[in-house]
């Protein structure tokens, strides 16, 4: 493939623009990538053959965005070449320098290798494979600890050999071991005679999942090939279920009427569900917990809010049973969201079916633990925290005026009385007179995702990841609104272990200090 | 083996911050609150199976959400600030589809608006008023913008409109203010209603039967329900059997739905009851409306219906917050009925927001409790 070397300083007119070529992406200049540069742009230039095979290859796959793989913006043919123009993903770290990917977590490798393998299925899915993918074609970015392919030299149909597929994922096998094993790769003969002699079966660093995974990237034929990407995936999987111990759940909660002389019953209802399932190897513990806190006449506030807690346990607990819970575990987030929109429906269809005694409202918020993810969907004033790293962190926004009267700038610090109205003022909750619609329901907010250091939409999509030691907090504002921040910070860190006792303290605070609302707290503590 | 990315990066320094796209600033906190607020606004439903979580299936019509019919006549793009002219994004754009249209916040008491700005953040919303103003394009060919609310500012290229005052042309580009919102208007076509209503007349005209037409954005769309004739129709949305309530036996749910409009979409479904409004043959030519739900609003004309009520065709049937077209094709030209007043406006400033429970006097020295209001 000699011919196609651009060279730093030429300029190639592509697309929109004229780049002028600034570097290999690659040491190894085989990779036939290019950093270019037409003014503030910034664009990879890759070259091929002419004939346009490798341009209709490379235009199939690479036509839209698609994870790990950049995105194709203009081809052209010159000078006994193809030349191709391409978005330029950063940061642009060719392939890991033995540190610091042997020092990477065990999970993160995997999660890593497992896109990768994702993107690998989407091009081989789309009929074509890449001929054999090497360090030299692939970035990390460090942010996302995630690969890129940055460089597609020999791209080709696939064939339906089994062949093709192993030429392009052995790599995940090579760094696999390099990260386990914390040693070079040997390579393929050495590893399949390794793999022979029973040698991974024991050892300081015996995971016994990792020679199965190996076996497949290391030969193309016998009983442990892999067919595809897919069985790949599947494979490193099983891995990660064999490394992550289940995390254990431990809940408290606690609710009262709070002082007698200021209110007649208890409107706020609070409520929990927990599962352990096993599929397969895999064991995994699901959570759901919620407070809500009752708006209306007396028995319809009371109504709503246990009401609005048994269908959030309900419906939580029929997504468990659906595909193993498949659904919680995949999005925790917009399962959370999606529980809170189930819950505001039943409310409405009470409210409509049954009107009397069903004319309240209640906020809600809910938490839903999956594996090692929580996501969150909330609904007024009730408030959801997160302690980590001796650090309570509000993961909810309250939905008051007061909320709303800040944002428009109009809201006078010094008025106390507008400031209590404002904050007793609920500007979303849920009612049996409608039903929410998903925009409405809200989730972490971005002051959250700022401290938790996760951008917003991972936060979203994936949920959040969480770690042993995590504790977190519900609470009605019976809770959040008597006690001084400081105070709650301070019950916290003494009773971070003790989710039942912390609780217990919250609740009897704010009784020994005349609270004028309802008290519930919940908590739960991840070990 | 390894390539020590240090060395690289000393070789060929890339120091643009944002190397994929015409520069553009990071974020700003308002950006970042949109962002958030639009993937909030994404529907669930397709990513999950909100059915298994309910318990019960509901029967979403892909078809209710089929596109307009009619061409599109003007649209209002939110706008970055007071001071720009830049649109923040095409999905806080709302595109208009008839000469008339409502503009603001749903609240049953003052009936449907034709556009309400479903993704508007909260404090932006909170200044919207159910309604808030009237566009209206006039036969000669101009738009115009009244203010309907008290309270609401509404202003035209910065030129405050009171309510009360006469309606103010609006020209093609020109600012609108709403509350603390901006908007650029844009007139879009020939700016005149020549070819919507030929296709509106071609519409109308297929239409053997009587039947009802969804109105979105002001203008007919695709989704409508052809009456059978001598036949009652109720409509609704799915709700599950009794038994899946927590007290059965208070409510008989035998009856079925002839018109399920689950499959509306996420915003305009809110205010739909289960069980609506069911439509009957008065005799052998005239079709009366009648609501079912005691908690949800039905209006004709935009005004509240309380007990049966004759309808003719070209009336515009509200529930909840949207909006159908009743059409009889024997009943000639369609009525221009639907341009009866509003009731009064709601004025969010001055009217109290839902609030907790009224408490015993003397607590937290605040001021008296306020009244419960449901509807948000």
């Amino acid at each position: 493939m000699k011919g196609f070397e651009l060279q730093p300083g030429e300029r190639v007119e592509i697309g929109a623009g004229t780049f002028e070529v600034s570097r290999p992406l690659f040491p190894d200049s085989r990779s036939h990538a290019w950093l270019a540069r037409d003014g503030e742009y910034v664009r990879w230039l890759w070259t091929g053959p002419t004939g346009g095979a490798w341009t209709e290859l490379i235009e199939r796959v690479l036509d839209r965005p698609r994870h790990g793989l950049p995105r194709l913006l203009a081809t052209k043919e010159e000078g006994g070449r193809a030349i191709a123009l391409l978005e330029h993903h950063r940061p642009d770290t060719p392939v890991l320098y033995d540190d610091t990917w042997r020092a990477l977590p065990r999970h993160e490798v995997l999660d890593a290798l497992q896109r990768l393998v994702l993107s690998l299925g989407v091009l081989h899915e789309s009929g074509v494979c890449l001929g054999g993918l090497s360090r030299s074609h692939l970035l990390w970015d460090d942010a996302s600890g995630s690969f890129y392919i940055g460089a597609m030299p020999k791209p080709r149909e696939r064939s339906d050999s089994s062949e093709d597929v192993w030429r392009d994922i052995k790599i995940v096998g090579e760094l696999l071991y390099e990260n386990f094993k914390n040693r070079n790769y040997p390579g393929g003969h050495e590893m399949a005679s390794l793999l022979q002699a029973g040698e991974l079966d024991h050892g300081e660093s015996w995971q016994p999942g990792l020679p199965q995974v190996l076996a497949g990237c290391v030969t193309p034929y016998g009983e442990l090939a892999l067919k595809n990407a897919h069985e790949l995936w599947v494979a490193l999987e099983h891995l990660r279920v064999e490394i992550e111990q289940p995390l254990q759940l431990r809940i408290g909660s606690r609710s009262t009427i709070g002082s007698y002389i200021f209110r007649k019953n208890n409107q706020d209802s609070c409520g929990h569900v927990k599962m352990q399932t096993t599929s397969g190897s895999r064991q995994v513990s699901l959570a759901f917990c919620c407070v809500a806190d009752g708006i209306g006449g007396i028995k319809d506030g009371e109504r709503a809010s246990s009401l609005a807690v048994a269908s959030g346990c309900a419906a939580f607990s029929r997504a468990c049973h659906h595909k193993h819970g498949e659904m919680l575990l995949d999005s925790p987030t917009s399962s959370a969201r999606a529980i809170a929109r189930v819950v505001s429906q039943q409310l409405a269809l009470e409210g409509e079916f049954d009107p009397r005694g069903n004319r309240g409202g209640t906020t809600f918020s809910g938490l839903v633990l999956a594996g090692s993810r929580a996501g969150i969907g909330h609904v007024g004033d009730s408030r959801i925290y997160l302690f980590r790293d001796g650090e309570l962190i509000q993961l909810t926004r309250d939905h008051t005026l007061s909320t709303i009267l800040t944002e428009l700038g109009e809201l006078d610090p010094e008025d106390e009385v507008q400031r209590k109205a404002a904050e007793r003022t609920i500007s979303r909750f849920m009612t049996s007179s409608g039903e929410l619609d998903d925009g409405r329901i809200d989730s972490f907010t971005l002051e959250a995702a700022d401290r938790l250091g996760v951008d917003i939409e991972t936060l979203f999509s994936e949920g959040l990841v969480i770690k042993s030691g995590d504790l977190f907090l519900l609470t009605s504002d019976g809770v959040h609104g008597e006690l001084a921040p400081e105070e709650l910070l301070k019950q916290v860190r003494a009773h971070q272990e003790h989710p039942d006792r912390l609780c217990e303290t919250l609740v009897s605070k704010v009784v020994a200090q005349m609270g004028h609302d309802n008290v519930t707290a919940l908590a739960v503590r991840v070990d | 083996m390894f390539y020590r990315p240090e060395h690289h990066r000393k070789e060929a320094p890339v120091d643009h911050p944002n190397p994929s796209s015409p520069a553009t600033p990071p974020l700003d906190e308002t950006a970042r609150r949109r962002l958030r607020q639009r993937l909030l606004c994404e529907p669930l439903a397709p990513r999950l199976d909100l059915d298994v979580f309910r318990g019960w299936r509901e029967d979403r019509d892909p078809s209710l959400s089929s596109s307009h019919l009619l061409p599109a006549l003007a649209r209002l793009s939110l706008l970055k600030s007071a001071k720009s002219n830049d649109e923040v994004a095409s999905y806080l754009q709302w595109t208009i589809y008839g000469p008339r249209i409502y503009l603001g916040r749903y609240h049953s008491s003052a009936g449907p608006v034709d556009i309400f700005f479903d993704g508007l953040l909260d404090h932006e919303l909170y200044r919207i008023n159910a309604p808030h103003a009237l566009l209206e394009l006039g036969e000669r060919g101009f738009w115009t913008l009244k203010a309907l609310s008290r309270g609401g500012l509404v202003a035209v290229d910065g030129e405050t409109i009171e309510p009360g005052d006469p309606a103010v042309p609006v020209g093609n580009r020109q600012r609108i203010t709403l509350g603390v919102a901006q908007f650029r208007f844009d007139i879009l076509g020939d700016g005149t209603l020549t070819s919507w209503t030929r296709r509106l007349e071609d519409q109308l005209r297929v239409q053997e039967n009587p039947a009802l037409f969804l109105k979105r954005q002001g203008g007919i769309c695709g989704p409508r329900y052809e009456l059978k004739e001598g036949r009652a129709a109720v409509i609704g949305r799915s709700f599950p059997r009794e038994r899946d309530l927590s007290r059965p036996g208070h409510w008989n749910a035998a009856e079925t739905l002839d018109w399920d409009l689950s499959g509306l979409r996420e915003h305009e479904r809110r205010h739909i009851g289960f069980r609506h409004a069911i439509i009957r043959p008065r005799n052998d030519h005239d079709w009366e409306i009648e609501a079912l739900s005691l908690r949800h609003k039905l209006t004709v004309n935009r005004l509240p219906v309380t007990e049966p009520k004759l309808l003719q065709s070209g009336d515009e049937i509200g529930l909840g917050s949207i909006v159908f077209q009743f059409h009889h094709p024997n009943a000639g030209r369609p009525s221009s009925r639907a341009t009866v007043k509003l009731p009064n406006p709601v004025d969010w400033h001055h009217e109290q927001k839902p609030t907790k429970p009224p408490e015993l006097p003397g607590k937290r020295n605040g001021p008296p409790p306020l009244p419960s209001k449901r509807e948000e």
